[in-house]
C-alpha cells in the first residue's frame, strides 16, 4: 500500500515539476513563431526582387504575352505596397489579405512560366535559365518557410491550449492570443515546374 | 482504502495521458534511410571503385573546409517530389555543422530521372541555386543522358566541391551564418526530468523514513547500478554522422 502512496507522489511531484519548468514556453514557442514568420516575410520578399528582373528578361522575346506580363506585374505591385501591420499574425482578415495577394503573385508568375514554353530561343538563354532556377529555388524556400511556420504556430498554439501551458497563459500570459494558421501551400500546390511540356494551357 | 485506490490509479492514468498528449505526431515525410557514409548508394548505381573513391574525396574535402558533401541515391521517390526527399534527407541526416549549416546532399533517383542538389542554409552563397541548377544541367545530366551514372556522380561531386572552393564561380559570396542554439545536453535531457528526480529521491528517503523507523539504517542506501551516464554520443559505428545542420530548401532539381 505503501508503495502506492510513493508512486503516486512520486508522479505529482513529476507533473508539478513539469508544469513548473514549462513556465518560459509560451514565450519561447511565441519567439520561434515570430522568426519562423519573418523567414516567410523574407522568402516572399526575394520572390519580389526577383520579378522585375524576370519580367524584363521576358520582355524582350516575349512580345506577344502583354497581358500575362501585366498580370505578373500587378501582381508584383500589390504584394510591393502592402502593409504588414503588427497584428498580422493574430488578425484573420489582414492574414488573408496577405495570403491572396501573395497567392495571386504565385498564380501570375506560374502562368508566365507556362507561357514561355512557347519561346524556345528565350529558354535558351542562359540569363532566363539562371533566371528560372533562382525562381523555382525561391518557391521551393518560400514552401519550407511556410511548413516551418506552419509547425511553429501550430506548437505555440497547442501550448496555449494544453496543460501546463493553459494554468500559464491564465495566469501570466493572459494577453497572448492564438495566431493565425496558413491555408493549405498554395506555393506548394502550383509552384512552376520543370517539364510543363504536357501541361497545355 | 480499495476504493481509493480505484480512483488514485484513474487520477494516474489521467496523468499519464495529459503527459503523453503533448507529444505532437509527426508530419508525413518521406521515410529516410540510414546514413551509411557520405555515399548512400540505395539505388545501386555506383561501383565499389567510385564510392570509395568519392567517399575518401569527400572526407578529404571536411577536414580541410568543414562543410560536409553527402552523395545519395534513391531507387524509389515513393510518390514525394524530390525537393521533400532533400529536406526531410538533409534535415534528418543534420548534414553541416550546427550552427554553420554547412552541408550540401546530391540527390540522385535513377529511376525517376530526377535529382536535385540540395544546399545547407549557410552555403546558400557558395552554391545559389543557379549555379546548382548550372551542374546539375552541364556536368551531370550529360553522363546521364549517355547512361553513365557514375562518371555523372562524380562530376558532380567535383563541381560541387569547385563551388565550394570557390573555383566553379570565380566570385566567393558572403557566408550567411546562423546563430546556434543552446548548448545539447539540456536539449537531450529536459530540466524537469532531473528537477523531478531529485525531489522524488529527497521525498521518499525522508518518507521511508518515517514510515519504517525500524530500517533507518537502510534507508540512506541508494542503488546507482542502474544509472549510466548519458553522453550525447552519437556515433553510430560507421566513422561518419551528421553534425546537425540544417536546410531551408535552397539548391537546384533536374530531370534527364
Amino acid at each position: 500500500m505503501r508503495y502506492v502512496g510513493f508512486a503516486i507522489l512520486a508522479l505529482v511531484v513529476i507533473v508539478v515539476g513539469w508544469a513548473l519548468m514549462s513556465v518560459n514556453a509560451i514565450p519561447k514557442e511565441e519567439e520561434t513563431a515570430h522568426a519562423a514568420w519573418a523567414q516567410v516575410l523574407n522568402q516572399y520578399q526575394r520572390r519580389a526582387d526577383l520579378v522585375p528582373n524576370l519580367v524584363e528578361t521576358v520582355k524582350g522575346a516575349a512580345k506577344f504575352e502583354q497581358d500575362t506580363l501585366t498580370a505578373v506585374t500587378e501582381a508584383r505591385a500589390r504584394v510591393g505596397s502592402m502593409q504588414l501591420s503588427p497584428d498580422i499574425l493574430t488578425n484573420p482578415e489582414k492574414m488573408n489579405q496577405f495570403e491572396s495577394n501573395q497567392g495571386a503573385l504565385t498564380s501570375a508568375l506560374s502562368r508566365l512560366m507556362v507561357v514561355v514554353e512557347k519561346y524556345p530561343d528565350l529558354k535558351a538563354t542562359q540569363n532566363f535559365a539562371n533566371l528560372q532556377a533562382q525562381l523555382e529555388g525561391t518557391e521551393n524556400r518560400i514552401a519550407v518557410a511556410r511548413m516551418d511556420f506552419i509547425n511553429a504556430v501550430r506548437a505555440y498554439n497547442t501550448e496555449l491550449k494544453t496543460f501546463p501551458g493553459v494554468i500559464w497563459h491564465s495566469i501570466l500570459y493572459k494577453d497572448r492570443e492564438p495566431m493565425q494558421q496558413l491555408q493549405v501551400e498554395p506555393a506548394k500546390l502550383d509552384v512552376p515546374k520543370v517539364d510543363f511540356g504536357t501541361s497545355g494551357n | 482504502m480499495e476504493r481509493a485506490v480505484g480512483t488514485w490509479s484513474r487520477v494516474l492514468i489521467a496523468a499519464l495521458v495529459l503527459l503523453t498528449a503533448g507529444v505532437v505526431s509527426a508530419l508525413a515525410e518521406p521515410p529516410i534511410p540510414a546514413l551509411t557514409g557520405r555515399v548512400v548508394d540505395q539505388a545501386g548505381i555506383l561501383d565499389r571503385t567510385t564510392a570509395d573513391a568519392i567517399t575518401s574525396q569527400l572526407a578529404a574535402f571536411e577536414s580541410s573546409t568543414g562543410d560536409q558533401v553527402v552523395v545519395v541515391t534513391l531507387p524509389d521517390l515513393k510518390g514525394y517530389p524530390i525537393e521533400d526527399w532533400g529536406l526531410a534527407l538533409g534535415r534528418g541526416w543534420g548534414i553541416g555543422q550546427k550552427g554553420k549549416n554547412n552541408g550540401v546532399l546530391l540527390i540522385v533517383a535513377p529511376n525517376d530521372r530526377e535529382l536535385r542538389i540540395e544546399v545547407g542554409y549557410g552555403l546558400e552563397g557558395d552554391i545559389p541555386d543557379a549555379t546548382a541548377n548550372s551542374i546539375i544541367q552541364q556536368e551531370i545530366i550529360p553522363y546521364f543522358k549517355r547512361g553513365d551514372m557514375p562518371g555523372g556522380v562524380r562530376a558532380g561531386v567535383n563541381a560541387i566541391l569547385a563551388s565550394l572552393g570557390g573555383t566553379y564561380v570565380p566570385v566567393k559570396p558572403l557566408k550567411v551564418s546562423q546563430a546556434s542554439a543552446g548548448s545539447g545536453f539540456w536539449q537531450v535531457v529536459p530540466k524537469f526530468v532531473v528537477f523531478a528526480l531529485i525531489f522524488v529521491f529527497f521525498v521518499l528517503t525522508n518518507l521511508h523514513q518515517r514510515y519504517d523507523p525500524q530500517r533507518r539504517r537502510n534507508t540512506w542506501y541508494v542503488d546507482t547500478s542502474g544509472w549510466s551516464s548519458g553522453g550525447g554520443g552519437r556515433s553510430s559505428g560507421g566513422g561518419f554522422s551528421g553534425g546537425g545542420g540544417s536546410f531551408g530548401g535552397g539548391g537546384a532539381s533536374g530531370r534527364w
